[in-house]
């Protein structure tokens, strides 16, 4: 026979074991292409990831370090970096943090010159680069973050530091750029302005800076070929190329604040001299005020004087006036007394003549009336004769009257009576004419006297008006007089107060050249002051040279990569395991199974090396197939799936794909070892046998009575197909280790991966489902004022959209201890206000927490990243500084935050709480209503910013489902690799086992019932699994979620009951389904052929 | 009518485009409470007619006719049956389940029977109740071989077949197992057919048939059988 006949003959023999056996053979394959996929993808996701950075980061030229000074930096500065030997090239440029007003709300940018040399070279997205001054670049965020585009106007706004040196200040958005500082699109670093985080990067011509101190060198330094970003060895070799240029850095910058003091000194004493000379200056024209003060004053009081004389005068003229008046009125008065006088005069003078005249006719009339009493003497004598007669008779008068004696006595009686009146009249005549006659004479005298009177009066009246008419002349001189004087007197006030004038000007111009003086001296005080204050305020004089991990993300990305290079040690390791164990089984029951034929062959006399290379070779080729269809897989499709996951947070290229020679030997290697290897060693365990020994049956393992039969009480109550199964259990010790850690392996995987995605949901629907309430918060500017804060409240009191709010004081600091610092959120809020928006849980209990005046609560995160507990002491370091006590840690998902009441604020800052910001509900959560509610807030004065928890959500949600991604893929992979292993025991179960199945096939049995022998093993066996992959689990997604945790983000720490449930569920049904695979096979087992040969 | 009949059958496997006619047109008949044996070289197909006999193959042409049930026509529940109720099997290398004692190796059988045995009384009556306990590592070819009956036995079966059930054992055990199944068969008036191609033995069956190339050759019968241990070989 010829030799190769015997070659084709082995040959044929491999590729029909392989045919007969190809669910074998493919499962073998699939397992070690699985596994090798899972492992070599992860492993070189991280790589890749780095890869990827390193060479944008190659290709954009970015500097390695980074070079500000505490002082500035100048040409000469940049001349001797430039001159060091480990700078490769270098560039000194301008970069500032600015506001940006774009829309209704403030932001603070980085703006960075554009760069002239081969440095941090920028990508020009879309647009062009800027070819005026006033022309800028955006980074690619600023669409969506600020709501810039191209051909949008916008406003630069520096610091007060920066206010000279940039000169531009309004922009049209010409291009976006993209740069390889800034690879997160999450962080943009924090600034030293506004609140402190920079939203974006904008680029401006560099000719829009005005200044010989640079802010900032970007340096590129000589590496040795092939050093790579994101390694140990660069970043050890920047670490001491940043400590080598340390001495230099310092040298230069304390060469640049010793000529900033020196600068200052001489400024102070340029100064001091000016301020003497401006002084004496001041002092010499005082002087010359103080002088003319003087003599206004002196020439006002002679004034006031000769005011006062003035008006003295007046007032004599103007009583002397006066008394002319007076006197005229006298004189008038008199002049009418006068007239009066006359006239009475003249009365009194017809009544004298009219007198006389009446007693001349009384006298003559009495003269006559005496005559007739003479005449009727001689009766009337008679008639009072007879009547006294009769009176002496008693008659009476009355009875004479009454005519008793007739009429003749009657009228004699009224004669005598007449008579007698007549004498009585006459007597009475006479004696009233001798009165008239002396009052006449009386009379007379008086009028003589009046009239001598009268004419002394009008001769004194005369003389009165000629007095008048001198005095009055006098008057009228007097006044011309004085108006002489008045007018000399005003000529004098002109005067005066023209000199009043000169002097107040004098004096204001004095005041103004000295507070000129003053002002351009404190000016200049102030500014040496503030040279000096801001020399003193330079703690440390020095230049801070930093490596690429001062920019954001480039860490971040690192450490992602670092992560998922985390990830991938173990997890796809045990993934690993539990694929080469069951190859492992496989291939020695293989090896097993052909004892007889393995036999036969040594009996034939072939070698060793000819038995085995068929055993070895069908071991070889699924894995070897196996491992370089999983590298091709693994190294394409995970790293690709991952990254296109990052890519949302990062903003670099695509992947760079690439091959690990390691990773893929160690794959090969691995697989090859598990399958081919140990095919080998089973081949020469089995080969050391003699023929005769192997063609007989191998000696059955003994049965044995297990330990359960030596407990009584159950083996008893067990009927006998249970305990059938049970023996059969604790009999085959290997396939039951095997088995249960197969199952277990997958169920752990599952676990893991579900209980991954779980956490990772945890976050969103605990945070923002339990914890978190509040619709949205608005910010308003620090110094907000009380009109505007009250307008503010107003419009939230009033707005029917917003159910409640409350005020807090929310700010970013950072908290330390020796441990670690981190970036927190200080909120400051009312205890009894927080519920409402918030609910705080103990971390530990689940209780919810009430926030006392005790300490500040933190989240349980940040207590865990500062190794700190309750009780413990934290550094606030902020806008305000203290140290707190921490008196309560909570449970919290996202970002770090910090509470504590105003009391305990003001407590431990020693000031109170300036409110900045409000919590809110909305009665309705959707956008539209939302965005008005903003709206109409940030019209209003004051309000500066808003963030709508929805938002948060949602970008959240986005991130999240990168990472849900990735878990995806891990429960996939972990659900194919369940499959297989499932499918793949049972496989050997059955192969293990066929005689026996053919035995009781024989003996009648049915194929359920056949089914059901095995299964019964294959429950307990499934549920063992699921029990030891529930315990292995757990630890291992405890492990998962520590290792893929992010500083910022804690993930649910619970492993969700649903994870297990979804695991054991996926674990019964892969089982289920193998066993309904193996069922058809078992009815397909050929009891003849079982039961020909002896085994 | 016999209690199995063979008429006509032929067993053919195909191999690829090769035909194999195993078995071409075998007739023959088995009375009830016969001890039959069925002898012939290697290759013959005697394993082939125990096989379709035992339902554990079937037959590609002709009729199987077994206690008046034609089960050639049975579909493979039918047959399954057929071996769970009708047919209790000895194979040459005993196919004992290792992981069971000698007694639940009986029970394993008689536990889906409808009628049967007493499994503890089975084993003490073919001789091994002081090993009842053991599992089949622990128990001698002859005993294992016992063991096999004892199992084929509790089934209280119709028919007993055998294929090579000395084959594996020595003269002597040989010996005590075909005395074993001789007594089965005069005691409790089993059918039994063993299958051998050991000549020797055919002097102590009521029946021999002796097939060649898939045919009964010759098919003689026993007036007189001789007892098992007359026997030399």
């Amino acid at each position: 026979m010829k030799k190769s006949n015997s070659r084709k003959a082995i040959n044929k023999d491999f590729v029909r074991e392989i045919l007969n056996t190809k669910s074998r053979f493919l499962s073998i394959l699939i397992l070690v292409a699985l596994a090798v996929a899972f492992l070599s993808g992860l492993r070189a996701t991280s790589p890749d990831m780095k890869l990827t950075g390193e060479h944008y980061f190659e290709q954009q030229k970015l500097a390695d370090i980074q070079i500000m000074s505490t002082v500035g930096i100048t040409e000469e500065d940049f001349d001797e970096v430039l001159k060091k030997d480990v700078i490769e090239d270098a560039e000194a440029t301008y970069v500032i943090d600015a506001f940006v007003s774009a829309g209704a709300t403030d932001n603070v940018v980085k703006v960075y010159a554009l760069p002239e040399k081969e440095i941090n070279k920028v990508l020009i997205l879309d647009g062009r680069m800027p070819e005026a001054k006033n022309e800028c670049l955006v980074d690619e965020d600023s669409e969506w973050k600020l709501g810039i585009k191209i051909g949008d106007s916008i406003k630069l706004t520096p610091p007060d530091t920066y206010d000279e040196m940039f000169t531009v200040r309004d922009y049209t958005v010409v291009g976006v750029v993209r740069s390889a500082l800034y690879i997160s699109n999450t962080s943009k670093g924090t600034g030293s302005i506004g609140s402190g985080q920079i939203a974006n990067y904008f680029y401006v011509p560099r000719e829009v800076f005005d200044s010989d101190l640079y802010t900032t060198i970007f340096a590129r330094i000589v590496k040795p070929e092939g050093m790579m970003a994101y390694t140990e060895e660069y970043d050890d070799y920047v670490e001491d190329v940043i400590d080598s240029l340390e001495d230099f850095g310092a040298a230069r910058a304390n060469g640049r604040y010793g000529s900033l003091v020196g600068k200052v000194d001489d400024a102070q004493a340029e100064l001091d001299d000016a301020k003497k000379d401006a002084d004496k200056k001041l002092n010499d024209a005082q002087k010359t005020l103080d002088d003319a003060n003087v003599t206004i004053e002196d020439g006002k009081k002679e004034i006031a004087d000769a005011d006062i004389k003035i008006a003295d005068a007046e007032k004599q003229l103007a009583d002397a006036q006066k008394q002319v008046e007076d006197g005229r009125k006298e004189l008038e008065d008199a002049y009418q007394e006068l007239l009066d006088a006359e006239a009475e005069y003249e009365k009194n003078y017809k009544k004298f003549l009219q007198g006389r005249a009446d007693y001349y006719y009384g006298a003559s009339q009495l003269e006559a009336g005496k005559k007739e009493l003479d005449a009727n003497a001689g009766e009337v004598a008679q008639g009072k004769e007879l009547i006294n007669q009769l009176k002496s008779i008693g008659v009476t008068d009355d009875m004479i009257t009454s005519g008793m004696f007739g009429s003749e006595l009657q009228d004699a009686y009224a004669d005598i009576q007449k008579y007698d009146n007549g004498v009585k009249q006459y007597n009475a005549g006479v004696a009233a004419l001798g009165d008239g006659y002396s009052s006449i004479v009386d009379a007379e005298k008086q009028l003589e006297d009046a009239r001598k009177e009268i004419d002394q009066g009008w001769r004194d009246y005369t003389d009165g008006l000629e007095k008048l008419d001198f005095a009055e002349q006098e008057i009228e001189k007097n006044k011309k007089l004085l108006e002489d004087h008045k007018v000399e007197l005003a000529d004098a006030k002109d005067k005066i107060a023209q000199g009043e004038e000169d002097y107040a000007k004098g004096v204001r111009d004095y005041t103004k050249a000295k507070k000129d003086a003053d002002k351009e001296i404190s000016d200049a005080q102030t500014k040496i002051d503030d040279a000096r204050d801001d020399l003193s305020d330079i703690k440390e004089v020095k230049w801070y040279i930093v490596s690429r991990s001062y920019n954001p993300g480039y860490a971040g990305l690192g450490q992602d990569a670092d992560r998922m290079g985390n990830l991938a040690k173990v997890f796809p390791l045990i993934f690993f395991l539990v694929a080469a164990l069951v190859c492992l089984t496989t291939m020695t029951r293989m090896v097993e199974e052909q004892r007889i034929q393995i036999g036969s062959m040594k009996a034939l006399g072939y070698s060793t090396w000819a038995i085995s290379k068929k055993y070895i070779g069908y071991g070889l080729f699924p894995s070897l197939f196996g491992a370089v269809l999983g590298l091709v897989i693994g190294y394409l499709l995970f790293p690709t799936m991952i990254f296109t996951a990052y890519q949302i947070m990062y903003e670099i290229p695509n992947i760079e794909l690439y091959q690990y020679t390691n990773v893929s030997v160690g794959c090969i290697i691995a697989a090859v070892a598990c399958t081919a290897i140990a095919t080998l060693a089973a081949c020469l365990a089995t080969l050391k046998e003699n023929p005769a020994n192997l063609m007989r049956p191998k000696t059955p393992t003994a049965g044995k009575r297990v330990f359960l039969e030596k407990i009584g009480f159950i083996w008893k109550n067990l009927n006998f197909i249970q305990k059938v199964t049970a023996r059969n259990l604790f009999r085959y010790k290997k396939r039951f280790w095997m088995t249960v850690i197969g199952i277990g392996g997958c169920t752990a995987l599952l676990i893991a991966a579900f209980g991954l995605r779980s956490s990772i949901t945890t976050i969103l629907t605990r945070q923002y489902g339990a914890l978190t309430h509040y619709s949205a918060q608005i910010v308003v500017e620090k110094d907000m004022d009380e009109d505007d804060r009250q307008i503010l409240e107003e419009y939230l009191d009033k707005e029917e959209g917003i159910i409640d709010y409350t005020n807090l004081r929310t700010t970013s600091v950072t908290t330390n201890t020796e441990k670690s610092a981190q970036t927190t959120y200080l909120c400051v809020m009312h205890s009894d206000e927080i519920p409402l928006y918030l609910t705080l849980y103990d971390y530990q209990t689940g209780e919810e927490l009430s926030i006392g005046d005790d300490g500040v609560y933190i989240d349980q995160k940040l207590s865990e990243l500062l190794g700190v507990n309750v009780g413990d002491t934290i550094f606030i370091d902020g806008d305000d500084k203290a140290y707190v006590s921490v008196a309560g840690i909570f449970e919290h998902y996202t970002a770090h935050f910090a509470y504590m009441t105003p009391a305990y604020y003001k407590q431990a800052f020693d000031k109170e709480a300036d409110m900045n910001a409000y919590y809110m509900h909305f009665a309705e959560e959707t956008e539209e209503f939302c965005n008005t509610q903003f709206e109409n807030v940030m019209n209003l004065d004051g309000v500066s910013g808003t963030s709508r928890v929805q938002d948060i959500i949602e970008t959240f949600l986005d991130a999240m489902d990168r990472i849900d991604f990735v878990v995806v893929i891990v429960i996939i992979s972990a659900a194919a690799l369940a499959l297989v292993v499932l499918y793949n025991l049972s496989n050997i179960n059955i192969t293990e086992r066929i005689r026996e199945l053919a035995t009781i096939k024989v003996l009648g049995f049915f194929d359920n019932e056949v089914s059901a022998y095995v299964y019964r093993e294959n429950v307990v066996l499934t549920v063992l699994g699921i029990v030891l992959g529930i315990i292995s689990g757990h630890w291992l997604h405890v492990w998962l979620v520590r290792t893929v945790e992010i500083d910022l983000m804690m993930f649910g720490r619970q492993t969700d009951p649903k994870a297990y449930l979804y695991a054991a569920i996926l674990t019964v049904v892969f089982s289920v389904l193998a066993n309904v695979v193996a069922h058809f096979k078992m009815k397909k087992i050929d009891m003849v052929e079982s039961l020909k040969s002896a085994e | 009518m016999s209690f199995v009949k063979f008429e006509d059958v032929s067993k053919i496997y195909h191999s690829g485009e090769v035909e194999i006619k195993a078995v071409d047109h075998i007739n023959f008949e088995i009375e009830k409470g016969e001890f039959c044996v069925i002898v012939g070289p290697s290759g013959a197909g005697k394993t082939t007619v125990l096989n379709m006999l035992g339902g554990m193959d079937s037959a590609s042409e002709g009729t199987i006719t077994v206690d008046d049930t034609v089960v050639s026509e049975f579909n493979a529940k039918e047959l399954t049956k057929y071996r769970r109720y009708d047919v209790g099997f000895v194979f040459q290398f005993y196919n004992l389940v290792g992981n069971l004692t000698a007694l639940e190796n009986v029970e394993l059988a008689a536990q889906i029977c409808k009628d049967p045995l007493d499994a503890s009384e089975v084993i003490e009556g073919v001789g091994l109740a002081d090993r009842a306990g053991n599992f089949p590592g622990q128990l001698s070819g002859g005993e294992q071989q016992r063991v096999a009956i004892a199992r084929a036995l509790a089934k209280n079966p119709k028919l007993l077949l055998c294929d090579e059930p000395t084959g594996a054992l020595d003269y002597v055990t040989g010996k005590q197992i075909l005395k074993l199944l001789q007594d089965t068969c005069r005691n409790e008036g089993v059918t039994v057919i063993v299958i051998t191609h050991n000549s020797a033995l055919t002097p102590m069956a009521d029946r021999v048939i002796k097939i060649k190339n898939g045919t009964v050759a010759e098919m003689t019968l026993n007036a007189h059988p001789t007892p098992v241990e007359k026997i030399e070989w």
